[in-house]
């Protein structure tokens, strides 16, 4: 009777703790569910692909091991896919991290016309990337385009940017640029609007000049900022894909293939599944690599004071 | 406090050149997108005059009503689902107690990590054994969860005072009516960030519709654009921009709608690292 007692007594309360946590569960399950089953799962499906030769009608054809990985390691347009993504990555970064900050100090002075500035800088950020490829498609059109049209004015050769080997990446990373360059402009405004102000003014009064106050108090209290916005400007920039495929297709020859354009045509133009999932692999490593250092490295890079 | 511009010259020198040159591709954009074809061809900076027929034929050469329809409808879907999973998802790892919450939240943390540009293949694939290819669900269904999301608007529900959850817990509510009433009213402007961030990506986003759309009935705004320049290699850059122009004015108005929103949100990002 004591067992049966106890059990009557636990009952309910097991009970009402399972309707709960099943409760609770509903709340996480639809995010849950769906990024486990597009993205998660996903990311271990493709390595298995990358193990398998494939035809265009199977894409696990016949298991070849690590084949595909060997072979792209020896091919040169992979090779060639990988030093272009690293030269968009770099280009894009420097100039939106430098002019972001740049901007972003001009308009933390609170100058009168700020609000205006912020949103024409903002603006691009908005526009889908084929809309800013195409614009600058017609900005840099051969001959009848703005640029063409000024260098042919002052007696210069017209230029076919976007169809020479040695100007297309730089188009590309110009309209990358383009496209957000307000928006690592805004991160770091929020940055720098943070950064206590006494600190700036005790520094002031100790007799600092204003650029020892930018370097030594400004830049260590925004390094969180800074840090967050190199990572995301590198990930961005391994990803890139709409602007190039409405500008170059990757081209000309494959003068603009970066690695997420490199994986499109080895899968949906040259039906190589196996292939392409290889390199979609690595780009995987790459990418969270990259994000595990910023967690890391972001702890101890973080400066501020004691 | 406010300065004029007196004592800032660089400043203003700086901030004028560099809004000049973010200014410069639109304006190009819009001077093409009123000259006449044979006026295009001259080489000439201004137009010599204005031409606005290039918008109605450029809606009439290619389906922008069924494109426009089609964009509008996935990305209020996708918005729609992508707030609906993150604000719940945010509550379960906010306010619930259960057991292996925190792996969830480290699944959903993890999987802001993988692009879709990785895990595409394996994607189209599943969707095309369920025969999605070429459907509204293969534009919509695989971004109904978002990482970015769930984080986002935990991020909000982490600054809700405990003790007025606690409260209600006592009064017996559930952890829905505390979800419905307490915590969605509190966070509206989140949301709207979120929405808004989201909705432009996704209206602007060419790579995944491209790959599983097939036909006129479920291409998007930006996968119309690019038939359109492909069809029409460099003729009628005027009607392109006249395209172009119409493409952008959506994310145009809602940015300026709700500038205060993702303003706030992208400006957040920076005060917390």
């Amino acid at each position: 009777m004591a067992d049966r007692n106890e059990i009557i007594m636990i009952g309910p309360k097991n009970k009402t703790a399972l309707r709960e946590s099943f409760g609770s569960w509903l709340f996480l399950s639809p995010a849950l569910i769906a990024v486990l089953l597009f993205l998660i799962l996903p990311a271990g499906y493709v390595a298995y692909i990358s193990l398998f030769q494939s035809t265009i009608v199977n894409p696990t054809n016949r298991y070849i091991g690590l084949a595909n990985y060997g072979s792209l390691l020896r091919s040169a347009s992979f090779g060639n896919a990988m030093i272009h993504t690293i030269v968009f990555a770099i280009g894009v970064t420097i100039v939106v991290v430098s002019m972001g900050l740049a901007l972003a100090v001009q308009l933390d002075k609170n100058l009168r016309g700020t609000r205006a500035f912020r949103v024409i800088f903002f603006l691009p950020y908005v526009f889908p990337l084929v809309s800013s490829g195409l614009a600058f498609m017609w900005l840099l059109q051969p001959q009848y385009g703005l640029l063409d049209s000024l260098l042919t004015r002052l007696g210069l050769p017209a230029v076919n940017w976007l169809g020479n080997v040695h100007t297309a990446l730089l188009m590309v990373i110009a309209v990358t640029i383009w496209e957000y360059l307000g928006f690592y402009m805004l991160i770091f405004l929020g940055g720098l609007q943070a950064v206590d102000v006494n600190i700036k003014e005790a520094a002031a009064v100790d007799g600092a000049t204003n650029r020892t106050i930018f370097w030594r108090v400004v830049i260590p209290s925004i390094s969180p900022s800074l840090f967050f916005a190199l990572v995301i400007s590198v990930v961005q920039a391994f990803q890139a894909f709409d602007q190039i495929y409405i500008m170059t297709q990757g081209g000309p020859v494959t003068a603009t293939t970066t690695l997420t354009y490199y994986i499109y045509t080895q899968g949906f133009q040259f039906f190589n599944m196996g292939k392409a999932s290889a390199v979609a692999v690595l780009l995987l490593i790459l990418l969270t690599g990259l994000t595990f250092l910023q967690f890391l490295l972001g702890k101890k890079w973080v400066v501020i004071d004691n | 406090m406010r300065h004029g511009p007196g004592s800032h010259w660089g400043s203003y020198i700086f901030l004028v050149a560099s809004g000049g040159v973010v200014l410069l591709p639109i304006l190009w954009m819009v001077m093409g997108s009123v000259e006449s074809t044979t006026a295009m061809f001259t080489g000439h900076i201004i137009p010599p005059r204005l031409d606005f027929a290039n918008y109605p034929h450029a809606w009439a050469s290619a389906p922008f009503a069924r494109y426009f329809l089609n964009s509008f409808g996935t990305t209020i879907a996708i918005v729609f689902f992508q707030v609906a999973t993150s604000a719940l998802a945010a509550y379960g790892v906010v306010f619930t107690t259960i057991r292996g919450r925190n792996v969830a939240f480290g699944l959903i943390l993890l999987s802001m990590m993988i692009p879709i540009q990785a895990i595409f293949i394996p994607d189209y694939i599943l969707l095309s054994d369920l025969h999605w290819i070429n459907t509204y669900q293969a534009l919509v269904i695989p971004f109904v969860g978002t990482g970015f999301g769930v984080f986002f608007l935990r991020q909000a529900y982490l600054k809700i005072p405990r003790e007025m959850v606690e409260a209600m817990k006592m009064d017996g509510g559930s952890h829905w009516a505390i979800f419905q009433r307490l915590v969605l009213p509190n966070t509206v402007p989140s949301m709207i960030t979120l929405a808004l961030l989201n909705g432009a990506f996704h209206y602007g986003y060419l790579f995944w519709p491209l790959l599983v759309t097939e036909s006129n009935a479920y291409r998007v705004v930006p996968v119309g654009l690019a038939y359109f320049l492909a069809q029409d290699r460099g003729i009628h850059w005027n009607q392109l921009m006249a395209a172009n122009i119409m493409t952008v004015i959506p994310p145009i108005v809602a940015f300026i709608l709700g500038q205060r929103y993702i303003v706030k949100g992208v400006l957040s990002y920076g005060s917390k690292g």
